[in-house]
């Protein structure tokens, strides 16, 4: 069949989709020891998950912000180029929740921006936020319009999580209009973060349009149901 | 293979336009036990020639059911309606078919949610339908050209079925003129677009031209395996989603080599052998060299010449060897080869 023959040098190489996944993390001191350990340990298995996947080290893109008395980029977007995970480390006294989250969010809108710019097609970026205190200040009630009207636009996922009894969960809810916050079970950060690197893998593969739709038979595994 | 759906032929086909497709469960739909979610539909007939694309969301278990309704009742409205039809009265019908496979299966009118990328070649004019993401080209003899874009806002893994709230708003439909100069159209859902369309230039690659040509030297039954194949071997590994690929290619005879420079179709045989075939135009002396891949075959342009002259100017076998100084014996067996692809 000579002349059915096919070339594939014609084919397009269309680089990955990205997905932009915003870790913003409580760095208060109330997290010390154990959570915090835990918490790191839960960081690298979920980096380890991303690069041991193909499709999705090639797409997720991280960037991990702490914030306490005041707010620290652990790590900038940047593709993985390996599977170890930044160590988050403790800053403060202080829970500036606001502006901890304030600072993921306009990095995550540069880098849509930076993607817009070179003609990268990019999937809904997500937040994540973990935190096991109060917030002290009220800069987090400022924030909400802004969030509200990235989620109801379907421009941002939000992924809430409170560590431990004295997490203020009403205050996560503020930031996440749209899916309840949940309260880790426990010191369970590995299994949060496996499901986390899951979801990020299935987006990678595009299984996932439309709206995020978790898949939700799992949470009691780490999560207060 | 996925939803793959022939409305019985009313007769024979009795259009200049022949068609072939394949459409491919991804390897992620396989690993999470998805069934293919894309579906082609074709209708042909006297009236004219009709595909149809769908692509069901990801996200709903049902869509594969919507894709194949709303495929199968899209390419028989657009014959049904021709250049009439609105953008509103395809919405309408994909609606009704999602409502009538609702019946069967239960669910909400988004469980069947699916993209529709169609096309239409009616007499003189082609009929385009968009809705959500997918591409479709035009190919002409300078190549193909993208003349429907995904749709897919802001982000690459949303876009728009036609049961969304703004489907309404966001239906693109186009009915234009069909030039002798087109030859040829390619639809595909988005997975397939992630080899055949540039992203970041807009631009379709020539692969596609290539895959619509093979319909001038095999059948469309065998086309649309060898797709399948090429979509198996080389779309697969680069997308974990279903590949859908549809090529439709005006008949040979329809198709006058024409002057590139003037446009006549007139042409004299000039110096040069099967690797260096020049044809020169009698109008303008303008010369066309087409390239043989081999010093023992000549090239596709040339065999075109020899049916054009046969075929529509109605010369003898004596008559083109004159012309166009190829052997008497090997047009006889072009016009063998040729009519024995027709009767298949």
């Amino acid at each position: 069949m000579t002349q059915l023959e096919f070339d594939e040098r014609e084919l397009i190489e269309n680089p990955a989709n990205r997905l932009a996944l915003g870790i913003c993390l409580d760095g208060s001191w109330s997290m010390e020891g154990e959570p915090h350990d835990a918490l790191n340990k839960g960081l690298q298995k979920f980096f380890t998950e991303v690069w041991d996947d193909e499709i999705a080290r090639l797409s997720v893109e991280v960037a991990i912000v702490t914030f306490a008395s005041n707010v620290e980029i652990v790590r900038e977007f940047a593709p993985m180029v390996n599977a170890t995970a930044p160590h988050v480390p403790l800053l403060g006294g202080a829970t500036c929740l606001g502006a901890g989250v304030k600072r993921t969010l306009d990095l995550i809108e540069d880098r849509k921006a930076s993607y817009q710019g070179a003609g990268l097609q990019y999937y809904q970026p997500w937040l994540v936020l973990i935190s096991d205190g109060c917030p002290t200040d009220d800069e987090h009630l400022s924030l909400a319009p802004r969030i509200e009207r990235l989620v109801k636009s379907k421009k941002l996922t939000v992924f809430a999580l409170g560590v431990g009894d004295c997490a203020d969960l009403d205050a996560l809810a503020v930031l996440s209009p749209k899916r309840p916050p949940l309260r880790l079970k426990g010191l369970k950060f590995t299994d949060f973060f496996e499901f986390l690197s899951q979801s990020a893998s299935q987006v990678s593969a595009s299984q996932i349009d439309d709206e995020v739709k978790l898949d939700t038979s799992g949470f009691d595994k780490w999560a207060e149901m | 293979m996925g939803g793959d759906v022939s409305i019985p032929e009313k007769k024979h086909q009795e259009n200049d336009w022949r068609a072939a497709w394949a459409c491919v469960q991804g390897l992620g739909h396989v690993k999470h036990e998805i069934p293919c979610q894309d579906a082609v539909a074709r209708v042909s007939d006297e009236r004219g020639l009709a595909m149809c694309v769908c692509d069901g969301a990801g996200s709903e278990r049902l869509s594969h059911f919507g894709a194949q309704a709303v495929a199968v009742a899209t390419v028989d409205v657009l014959l049904e309606r021709g250049a009439c039809i609105t953008g509103e009265e395809v919405l309408e019908t994909a609606l009704e078919a999602v409502q009538e496979v609702l019946k069967a299966h239960g669910g909400r009118p988004r469980d069947y949610a699916c993209t529709l990328v169609a096309l239409a070649v009616v007499a003189d004019q082609y009929i385009m339908v968009h809705i959500g993401d997918g591409i479709i080209a035009a190919i002409d003899g300078a190549g193909p050209v993208v003349v429907s874009r995904p749709d897919n806002g802001e982000f690459a893994n949303l876009t728009v079925f036609v049961t969304s709230p703004d489907a309404k708003d966001r239906v693109r439909i186009q009915v234009r003129d069909l030039p002798e100069s087109l030859t040829g159209f390619a639809l595909m859902s988005d997975g397939a677009d992630t080899v055949l369309y540039d992203y970041q230039t807009g631009l379709v690659s020539a692969a596609v031209q290539r895959i619509a040509g093979w319909l001038d030297h095999a059948t469309e039954e065998v086309v649309g395996q060898r797709i399948e194949e090429v979509i198996v071997s080389h779309f697969l590994p680069a997308t974990q989603d279903d590949c859908s690929l549809v090529v439709m290619s005006r008949r040979r005879t329809e198709r006058l080599p024409l002057c590139r420079s003037c446009g006549s179709a007139s042409f004299r045989r000039g110096k040069g052998g099967k690797r260096s075939f020049r044809i020169i135009c009698s109008t303008c002396d303008h010369a066309q060299v087409h390239r043989g891949s081999t010093h023992r075959e000549y090239p596709v342009e040339a065999q075109e010449w020899v049916t054009s002259l046969r075929e529509r100017s109605g010369l003898s076998v004596r008559q083109v060897s004159e012309i166009t100084r190829i052997s008497m014996r090997t047009i006889a067996r072009w016009m063998r080869a040729r009519r024995d692809l027709c009767s298949q």
